[in-house]
């Protein structure tokens, strides 16, 4: 029976946050959308409730973009998209575009990574067929041998920045899986993800805590105790503990568990906002049980 | 040709280019003066444009273009950055939906990719600048700008009639009190046969002292209106400001039966003092109490009189002031105020005192 409502609860919690894809128009939000999706995100379509916003632009800031993220009612995440074009000069674009995305996030205080969607698209399962790949091989060749057609198609599907990177693995010996791998670490959609991933922490919190809500109406009457042993099981505080450690930011792993559970309860109760303090909560708990677990021996104050 | 002539201006949104462009078109038109910055009251005889061709156009890059062209209607854009973004084009063709009577033109202008591309925007921005030498100065571009400078202009005569309006007023104040000052000065010191004149002195000096201000304030419209003329309003008379003199009768009167009083009680008990102490005389002393008793009652109601009179001058010559004062004031707003409109239709009929003159718009409707 636990184990059941385990599973059903880990599926809840575990289902993949909605990604709506807004930004600039002209800055390639489709391509950003179909670059997300193939690196697996669950992108919404256009109009349809996302729980997270990817907001999508080129360059730089414009005033649209700063009043867009300053208005966000839901975590977001600004994309500096066709960063492959930033600058074909120096340490190359993607680290030009990081730094510029360091600066603009100080900036607008929202979480910014640059992005070559076109490059990410490419390396999404199905980006890349054996004549692209054949093609490139011939790039590197003097002379170089192809036809206009297939010129047009690898401008259009890897720009001037993704044609260079790709054609020199191709050269080097990469077969079309190794060429996968590299466009898409190069694309920096990985870093993407991971920025999602890390805004999506309090969506997931918050979708736990709402589940056991759920949850802990049921368990009332005769039939509801299990159900309360079960919201009371060490399984239930730990996975709320993991949780909210994944939106504060911190696993400290620290072993002295008196002490951590210590220090999240000093940590609730300072100014933080409501969702840290029900986060330092539950870490607190988690941490007490952990400590029971390891020989503690709870006393009560007289 | 003056200054404003000379000056291309350079602009666009931040990441745009706009100073790689800069850069080429100062090598490329050595005869003007390439900026990206406008110093205060500069009017540039072109302006690029520079937009990124990562992306159209949003509306803030629209606001700056508007400003930018505000002044001139020799305006290219500039799309670039079309060595890499291949779609530059695409981007082109949607900014120029927007702006379709402006020129506009792909550059690369610091190209990471090929080779530089101005030459275009060079040909527009030299064909430009020739069209806009032969033309006589457009000043204004579009509705929305003449509506501005409209607002401006009607928002720079009003100030300027406030302004006006301070110091005229400050300049009655300074006038006013130095008159009075002066006045009350010579009213401490008048004589008593001198009162009339004095009387008809201060009335000159008020009469002299308006027209002073009268043709201060003249001045001062007539250099405000520029051009503009003004009708003169009907305002009552000077002379129904200022009170007249009125002598303080009753209290002379007062001043005599107390001063008879004060005599007859001297000469009384200087007649008695005398004629105790010579009993023999005392005819001789009551001829000289009595003669005594009437000479210090003279004395005393002159006196008593003048200081009268001069206490009434003073306070006349404080209402005539303030009377002066009001008179100036009323004068000058009204006046001022006839300026402000006057000049007000003349700015919203969209005719500037600042350029060529003009006719005067007809005022019949004013009664």
């Amino acid at each position: 029976m636990a184990d059941d409502l385990l599973a059903d609860l880990l599926d809840e919690v575990s289902a993949p946050v909605r990604v709506g894809v807004t930004g600039r128009p002209g800055a390639g939000r489709g391509t950003v959308r179909r670059a997300l999706r193939g690196a697996g995100a669950a992108v919404v379509d256009r109009g349809e409730p996302a729980e997270i916003d990817v907001y999508v632009f080129c360059e730089t800031f414009t005033r649209e973009d700063i009043a867009a993220l300053s208005a966000a009612r839901r975590p977001i995440v600004a994309v500096l998209n066709k960063a492959d074009l930033t600058c074909l000069r120096g340490d190359g674009p993607m680290v030009i575009a990081a730094q510029r995305c360091r600066e603009l996030q100080r900036r607008a205080g929202v979480p910014t990574r640059p992005l070559a969607a076109l490059l990410a698209v490419a390396a999404s399962p199905g980006g890349l067929d054996r004549s692209i790949v054949e093609a490139l091989g011939n790039v590197t060749v003097e002379p170089a041998r192809l036809m206009p057609a297939v010129c047009r198609r690898l401008l259009a599907e890897l720009d001037l920045f993704g044609i260079a990177v790709a054609s020199t693995a191709v050269s080097g010996g990469a077969d079309p899986v190794a060429l996968a791998a590299l466009l898409r670490t190069v694309s920096g959609v990985e870093a993407v993800l991971d920025e999602i991933e890390r805004a999506s922490a309090p969506i997931r919190y918050r979708r736990l805590v709402g589940t056991l809500a759920g949850m802990a109406e049921h368990a009332v009457g005769p039939r509801g105790a299990r159900v309360a042993e079960f919201l009371a099981s060490d399984a239930v505080v730990l996975a709320r503990m993991a949780a909210a450690e994944k939106v504060v930011g911190r696993s400290d792993g620290c072993t002295d568990h008196l002490r951590r559970a210590i220090h999240w309860q000093r940590y609730a109760s300072g100014p933080v906002a409501a969702l840290h303090r029900a986060c330092g909560t539950d870490i607190s708990r988690g941490a007490l049980r952990l400590w029971v677990r390891a020989g503690g021996c709870p006393e009560s104050i007289p | 040709m003056s200054d404003e002539w000379e000056t291309i201006l350079v602009i666009g949104p931040a990441c745009s280019g706009a100073t790689s462009v800069a850069g080429l078109l100062r090598a490329r038109f050595g005869e003007y003066r390439v900026v990206e910055q406008l110093g205060p009251g500069e009017h540039p005889a072109a302006v690029v444009f520079v937009v990124s061709a990562a992306a159209p156009m949003v509306e803030s890059d629209a606001r700056l273009l508007d400003a930018a062209a505000a002044h001139t209607d020799a305006v290219v854009v500039a799309v670039s950055k079309i060595d890499v973004h291949r779609r530059w084009r695409q981007v082109l063709e949607a900014n120029r939906a927007r702006y379709a009577r402006l020129a506009w033109v792909g550059v690369a202008a610091d190209p990471h990719v090929g080779q530089v591309k101005v030459e275009l925007l060079v040909e527009q921005l030299r064909a430009l600048l020739t069209r806009q030498a032969r033309l006589p100065r457009k000043p204004l571009r579009s509705k929305e700008s003449q509506l501005r400078t409209r607002t401006a202009l009607a928002l720079a005569t009003r100030s300027q009639v406030q302004q006006s309006r301070v110091q005229i007023s400050g300049q009655v104040r300074a006038v006013c009190i130095a008159l009075r000052t002066d006045l009350r000065n010579e009213a401490a010191e008048v004589t008593r046969c001198e009162v009339d004149e004095f009387c008809s002195r201060v009335r000159r000096r008020v009469v002299n002292a308006a027209a002073e201000l009268d043709a201060t304030l003249t001045d001062r419209l007539t250099r405000l209106a520029d051009g503009v003329e003004l009708t003169t309003p009907s305002l009552p008379p000077l002379e129904s400001y200022l009170p007249r003199f009125c002598p303080p009768r009753l209290e002379n009167r007062l001043t005599v039966l107390l001063s008879a009083g004060f005599g007859l009680g001297a000469a009384l008990t200087l007649g008695r003092l005398f004629a105790e102490f010579a009993p023999s005389w005392t005819p001789a002393v009551i001829g000289g109490a009595l003669a005594g008793g009437i000479a210090l009652t003279v004395w005393v109601i002159r006196s008593r009189r003048l200081l009268a009179e001069r206490a009434a001058l003073d306070r006349w010559v404080t209402e005539v002031t303030a009377g002066l004062r009001a008179a100036i004031d009323e004068r000058a707003l009204t006046r001022l105020l006839e300026a402000e409109s006057a000049l007000a239709a003349v700015a919203a009929a969209g005719e500037f005192p600042d350029l060529p003159r003009f006719t005067n718009p007809t005022r019949r409707d004013r009664t």
